[in-house]
């Protein structure tokens, strides 16, 4: 009996995560890890297992719907994937040379810092024109159409080497830390190449998955994939992925900017309490 | 849409929904399994192995979606002659398949 209860209430609990995972772009593991480790006992290890199947869940149930709709860019996914894959390997490589608590507490602060100003910016968004895109923009042909409620409209790029460099912090982070990192993807996106916030976080969403796969080689050799432990987990997040995913199109962009706020105040919390252990 | 927006979307939902009906078959077995023959033990392990295999199974699907939509994606760029993103997916690939299958 505890066996389906345990299930039942997880597969709740990870439908939640996918919907909030699929909305924000950060994917189902910043609520999956705590949920599973708080509420029900689950150690750590088996925690992020289960975490890095909710993000591949998460990324490619909701990513099969936002790339259909043409919301996510997927040249500049794919482009940023280049330096995340290589951060990530230098990330991996830093392990232990650079102290991983102090890298924890900057990036808590920077998450406090990012949390503070999305939540003031919410109502606030521009558009950059074509025209104005930064000239390898075009080279790349990575400027995009999105669907908005006033039709179709064309947006450019700004940064795009600034967006690449923060890109590749972000696979350091997600190689020394861990963690998803698609807070910093999102940022780097929706703040320094100027991209709608909505086209921010579906190709963030779009990437995380790549991230996760890269390390889910290493987790299921040393066993932290449990079976019993993901069923539930990945059901759950992809059931909450495909109604996020319904969700996305409607909703305002100011209610998802303070989802976001609020979510990645929390994974700078967990960060910064994660430091001082 | 373009055709390689289409073919990117089929694939995810493809490999996503194959997975999950592996990982919801072998879930349901092995619940049912263990509710219904509780002090069987050699009969609960040799069923539970069967569905933990297929969640397994199911599991090793979800991982290779995302991969699956990497090695989809440098064929399309290879027939749309964009040699640039032909070697910028080659590379997210290779940079995979070597995290994946690495010196762990």
């Amino acid at each position: 009996m505890n066996d389906i209860v345990f299930s039942l209430s997880v597969f709740v609990g990870s439908v939640f995560a996918g919907l909030i995972g699929a909305l924000t772009g950060l994917g189902g593991g910043v609520i999956v890890v705590p949920l599973l480790v708080l509420l029900f006992k689950v150690d750590l290890h088996h925690a992020l297992g289960a975490s890095l199947i909710s993000v591949i869940a998460t990324s490619s149930g909701a990513a099969s719907a936002y790339v259909r709709e043409g919301y996510t860019n997927m040249r500049i996914g794919m482009f940023l994937e280049v330096a995340t894959t290589a951060g990530a390997i230098v990330g991996a490589a830093l392990l232990g040379i650079l102290p991983k608590h102090l890298v924890a507490f900057i990036f808590g602060l920077v998450l406090f810092h990012s949390a503070y100003t999305s939540y003031k910016s919410r109502h606030h968004e521009e558009f950059v024109s074509p025209e104005n895109s930064d000239p390898l923009a075009k080279k790349l042909k990575l400027t995009g159409y999105l669907p908005t409620g006033e039709g179709v409209r064309e947006y450019g790029v700004k940064n795009i080497l600034a967006g690449f460099g923060l890109m590749s912090l972000a696979g350091m982070l997600s190689g020394l830390l861990g963690i998803g990192s698609g807070a910093v993807k999102v940022l780097a996106m929706d703040r320094v190449m100027r991209l709608p916030y909505k086209v921010s976080t579906t190709t963030s969403n779009f990437m995380i998955g790549v991230t996760a796969a890269a390390s889910a080689g290493i987790y299921l050799k040393k066993g932290y994939i449990d079976p019993i432990v993901s069923f539930p987990v990945m059901l759950g997040v992809l059931l909450g992925a495909f109604l996020g995913a319904k969700l996305l199109p409607s909703a305002p962009t100011s209610k998802l900017k303070l989802v976001f706020a609020i979510i990645i105040a929390l994974l700078g919390i967990q960060m910064v309490l994660e430091a001082l252990k | 849409m373009t055709r390689m927006e289409i073919l990117i979307s089929m694939t995810l939902r493809t490999g996503v929904i194959v997975s999950s009906l592996l990982v919801l078959s072998g879930g349901l077995w092995y619940i049912l399994k263990h509710l219904g023959t509780p002090l069987e033990v050699g009969a609960v392990n040799s069923s539970g192995s069967n569905a933990i295999s297929l969640i397994k199974a199911g599991i090793l699907v979800l991982v290779f979606t995302p991969i699956a939509r990497v090695a989809l994606s440098i064929l399309l760029f290879l027939k749309e002659r964009d040699w640039l993103f032909v070697l910028i997916t080659l590379w997210v690939l290779v940079v995979l398949l070597f995290s994946l299958y690495g010196p762990w």
